[in-house]
């Protein structure tokens, strides 16, 4: 008999998702913006037994629930609820509410699955699951041509992605027999070398995976689709939807590709390099906040990258540990700042970097927090983004990953010209109209949760550390016993 | 309770700041005195620091050490020595008289103050520092706060809009910190243990090569604090733009966190690349004096000669510097202290000089002093500190400052001792054309003397100008016993004969 007790969180969510379309069937709302809370309530919920659940590897290790998969479990319930919390005041205005709330607890499923994916099986259908859910959520403003226009776009590169994905899998399962990563692990020990094929069905699983996290070259769609979807599904898609791709490509190449780090290292600090400049200098030149929050994603993808890289090294220390901690304050602090655009694309009704203009006279305590997720995008202390930032550095530079780290460092400093030119018209510019603009309270609740996530992560990041060494350390365990490579392993200069 | 005594001082700016933030705006003077209250309750503890330094003991006291995130090797440790102290007293000085400064600012003054002692904060904080990681936590809390304050108090010059040099000073600088970020991480992972305590570190001799380089990250990431040549852009534009108090507490003190940190950092902690590069210091500094010295010659608005004074100002702290000897080093402190309350008064005196003028411009103004006696003699005080007359605080430290260089290059010394005459031609220039000649009447109707809080705080930074200047022995020694323990700074070639007591 298995023990299904590690399953447990993921059921409660697919419960939650169908619950949501019942209640919402059953007319229980009315106005009272229930579905958003209860969905909420749930994600917190989800965490809280996640955590009490023990260790496992279901199924000959196709599924790991672990201290690893965890540690983004949490990330990614963490955006559900505020996300979920946030569209609560919309609740009224949205025709199938109910289908809203369920799909997104579907796309976070997927996500949880993607961060357990044992095996190459289980991380596409992870991946699937959440790709799919989105790109409904992502047309779900239906009489919105830009939505439609997106999830069109969104559902075209997703299904090249996504194929391109399938088809890798199957070329390495046809090389290992299997797509458990031990297997695959088992192939380059005892082929000992990293036949050509293998590098066929990697780069095959780089690009679904890089369409995930929206790193160039795979980073076309971002922006547009960004751009298009209804605000608070951007949020999610920028946050726990990316982070999902990072906990996938993690556990894959430190895991199944563990033993020959030095090969598909040169591949990380490429797609790193190329996504912090590219990113960067695309977000200088827009003037749609959305369409600069997407570059600025693809750019901190790039950071993110920057860490994964540092992780090719022998004793790979920090790496996981940054990569969990960023994930995290990246959530929030990005959520945030979407949470903020779309206050002000539902008042205002464009979307440009200008409409914000003098918002510290028309929503003072909006204003403030929107400088305060700026500024932590930009990574500025005593808040979050900094002291992630520097884990993620460290990290790059634990594995020897100089140059890059230098590009990473540099990056941010033009990165914070187009942060500083969004914080320009929040707090300097005078307003037009001086008029108040309006915040729903369950959007204020959301926003303050990642204002004060934000400062406290910054501040005190001890915990938030323990989480990503606890991870670092789970991911480990089940690397090793790492088999003596034929290989020479990335020497730590 | 001494142990809390440096933690008191870097959180009462900050609690005042968050305080400010829930008070309602309407109420200007609660606003006004919460904040006089952030930024004078650092005053008492810094004096109180400077005189209960055990000075028989030497070395960083009043030590606190507290675990932050104790797997990266993360430590909340602050302890001040000598150097240090003298450096809160002057920030402590500074943000008092800063506050006093910004009384009659009217424009969402909340904000603005709220601002102020958040930045003050963060220089604190690094003054006090022990730890590299809150020492580059603190650092960027000190500058960024530059960017809405001169963004949004600033005033637009003819030359650069206030949005442009705001974003201009907070991206040069925020360079910097790239630097020293990268710095840091190679010093961190150098280690055989995860620390960034900086006692540990020091202790830890890093190889020749590794402290060329990363000394050199150090020096030019602080160095644009600092105003280095040919960094120093951002600072006539940034404190041109920047309102008086903004501009007295970044002339004043945030340009010394530079020297401070190439320093407590670079020459603490990688004494063998700081004489590497300590030529090449050297002459920088040497084109800081000069071409600063010029450039303030040859500027007509009051700001931007005050704000060129500072990089020449800020190069003879340099020149201090890079002299790497106790007496260099020690008057390059000395000169930050001084150069901070001097160019605190000349900004005050500036702000209350445009006020009432509504103009800068030095070529349009005439016999002021017949109507602002006491400004008049408050700046003339500011301009002789300024070349360094005896009696002012600037003779000790120029003069220490040229002599230390002179042991180690005398031809920078020679070179760099020709920007005092320079400089003695523009302060003389300015304060004729300002203060003496035929009175213009016309243009200047609301033109009077100081009143009373304005007077607090000029009256007080001039005296204690006069006061360091004849009486410098107390902070020389305190500033001198920090030196000792700190490594890189030596004795040059052949100047052993000249100090006893040399190794």
């Amino acid at each position: 008999m298995i023990d299904l007790r590690p399953l447990i969180p993921h059921c409660l969510i697919v419960g939650l998702g169908i619950l949501v379309v019942l209640l919402d069937a059953l007319r229980v709302r009315r106005n009272a913006c229930c579905l958003g809370f209860v969905t909420a309530l749930g994600a917190v919920a989800a965490i809280a037994l996640d955590w009490m659940g023990p260790d496992a590897r279901l199924w000959a290790g196709q599924i790991v629930a672990d201290p690893y998969s965890r540690a983004f479990d949490t990330i990614f319930l963490a955006v559900l609820a505020v996300v979920a919390l946030a569209s609560a005041s919309d609740e009224p205005h949205i025709a199938f509410a109910g289908e809203y709330y369920a799909l997104l607890c579907f796309a976070t499923v997927g996500l949880m699955f993607t961060a357990s994916a044992g095996s190459l099986l289980i991380l596409y259908v992870g991946i699937e699951l959440s790709t799919i859910c989105l790109m409904a959520l992502v047309g779900f403003a239906k009489r919105d041509r830009r939505s439609s226009e997106a999830a069109v776009k969104f559902f075209v590169l997703g299904s090249v992605g996504s194929a391109l994905m399938l088809y890798g899998c199957s070329i390495v399962f046809g090389l290992a027999g299997g797509t458990e990563y031990g297997k695959v692990l088992g192939v380059l020990s005892g082929v000992g070398g990293f036949p050509i094929v293998l590098w066929l069905g990697f780069a095959c699983v780089m690009a679904g995976l890089g369409f995930k996290i929206a790193a160039v070259p795979f980073h076309m769609w971002a922006p547009d689709v960004y751009q298009g979807a209804p605000t608070t599904i951007t949020a999610f898609m920028s946050t726990a939807s990316k982070v999902g791709g990072f906990a996938a490509l993690l556990r894959f190449l430190l895991v199944a590709l563990g033993a020959a780090p030095d090969r598909w290292a040169p591949v990380i600090v490429a797609l790193s390099a190329a996504s912090i400049v590219l990113g960067n200098l695309l977000a200088v030149a827009q003037t749609n906040l959305k369409r600069m929050l997407a570059y600025s994603g693809i750019t901190q993808a790039g950071y993110l990258l920057v860490a994964v890289a540092g992780a090719s090294a022998a004793d790979s220390g920090l790496a996981v540990g940054a990569v969990v901690m960023y994930g995290m304050l990246y959530g929030f602090m990005n959520v945030g700042a979407f949470l903020v655009a779309q206050v002000i694309e539902d008042h205002t009704g464009s979307g440009e970097i200008t409409a914000l203009k003098g918002l510290h006279k028309r929503q003072p305590l909006l204003a403030l927090a929107m400088l305060l997720f700026l500024f932590s995008l930009g990574g500025i202390p005593p808040l979050a983004g900094f002291v992630g930032k520097l884990y993620l550095f460290a990290a790059g530079w634990e594995g020897g990953r100089f140059a890059l780290v230098g590009l990473g460092a540099v990056a941010s400093v033009v990165a914070l010209y187009y942060y500083l030119m969004v914080a320009l018209q929040v707090y300097i510019k005078d307003p037009d109209d001086d008029t108040r603009i309006p915040v729903s309270r369950q959007v204020s609740l959301a926003v303050a949760v990642c204002v004060v996530a934000t400062l406290a992560i910054g501040v005190y990041p001890r915990p938030l550390v323990r989480l990503g060494d606890r991870a670092a350390t789970a991911l480990h365990a089940y690397a090793a016993p790492r088999p003596q490579s034929a290989l020479p392993s990335a020497q730590k200069p | 309770m001494t142990a809390w005594m440096l933690t008191f001082i870097v959180l009462a700016p900050l609690a005042a700041s968050i305080a400010l933030l829930m008070l309602p705006a309407a109420r200007g003077l609660a606003i006004r005195l919460v904040a006089l209250a952030g930024g004078a309750a650092t005053l008492p503890p810094s004096i109180w620091l400077a005189l209960n330094y055990d000075r028989k003991a030497g070395g960083f006291q009043f030590e606190q050490t507290v675990s932050w995130v104790p797997s990266l090797g993360i430590t909340y440790h602050v302890a001040v020595d000598g150097l240090s102290i003298v450096m809160l007293l002057l920030t402590a000085l500074i943000i008092t008289g800063g506050v006093f400064a910004s009384w009659t600012q009217k424009n969402r003054t909340k904000e603005f103050l709220s601002l102020l002692l958040l930045l003050v904060s963060g220089v604190f904080g690094v003054f006090v520092s022990r730890d590299l990681f809150f020492l580059f936590l603190f650092y960027e809390i000190a500058v960024l706060p530059m960017y809405l304050l001169i963004g949004v108090w600033g005033t637009t010059t003819k030359l650069r809009t206030k949005e442009d040099s705001a974003m201009k000073l907070t991206l040069m600088l925020m360079g910097g910190s790239a630097l020293i970020l990268v710095a840091i991480l190679a010093l961190y992972f150098s280690m055989d243990q995860r620390t960034f305590d900086m006692g540990l570190l020091a202790r830890h001799s890093f190889s020749p090569e590794m402290q060329r380089w990363v000394f050199l990250l150090v020096y030019l990431g602080f160095g644009v604090l600092a105003g280095i040549f040919p960094f120093h852009t951002w600072s006539p534009d940034g404190h041109a733009s920047a309102p008086t108090a903004v501009s007295m507490l970044h002339a004043g003190v945030l340009m010394k966190l530079g020297a401070y940190g190439v320093l407590r950092v670079g020459v603490g902690l990688l004494p063998q690349g700081a004489h590497d590069w300590s030529f090449l210091m050297g002459a920088i500094a040497t084109i800081n004096i000069l071409y600063g010295a010029c450039s303030a010659m040859g500027q007509t608005d009051l700001k931007y000669v005050i704000a060129y004074s500072s990089v020449s100002h800020m190069g003879v702290v340099m020149l201090g510097l890079a002299s790497l000897n106790p007496i260099g080093v020690n008057g390059s402190v000395m000169q930050m202290f001084s150069h901070g309350i001097m160019t605190g008064l000349f900004f005050a005196l500036v702000g209350l000089i445009y006020e009432r003028a509504h103009s800068r411009d030095i070529t349009r103004m005439g016999g002021f002093a017949r109507k602002m006696p006491g400004v008049a003699v408050l700046m003339s005080i500011g301009g002789m500190a300024s070349f360094g007359l005896p009696a002012t605080s600037g003779f000790i430290a120029e003069f220490l400052c040229f002599y230390g260089m002179w042991l180690r290059y005398p031809i920078l010394a020679l070179l760099s001792v020709i920007g005092i005459v320079i400089t003695a031609v523009y302060v003389l220039r300015v304060v004729q054309k300002i203060f003496l000649g035929a009175p213009n009447e016309e243009g200047y109707p609301d033109l009077r003397d100081a009143r009373t809080t304005e007077w607090v705080a000029t009256v007080a930074l001039a005296a204690l100008l006069i006061v360091v200047g004849v009486f410098p022995r107390p902070l020389v020694r305190l500033i001198d016993l920090g030196l000792r323990q700190t490594p890189g700074v030596t004795y040059a070639r052949g100047a052993g004969a000249v100090i006893p007591g040399g190794p």
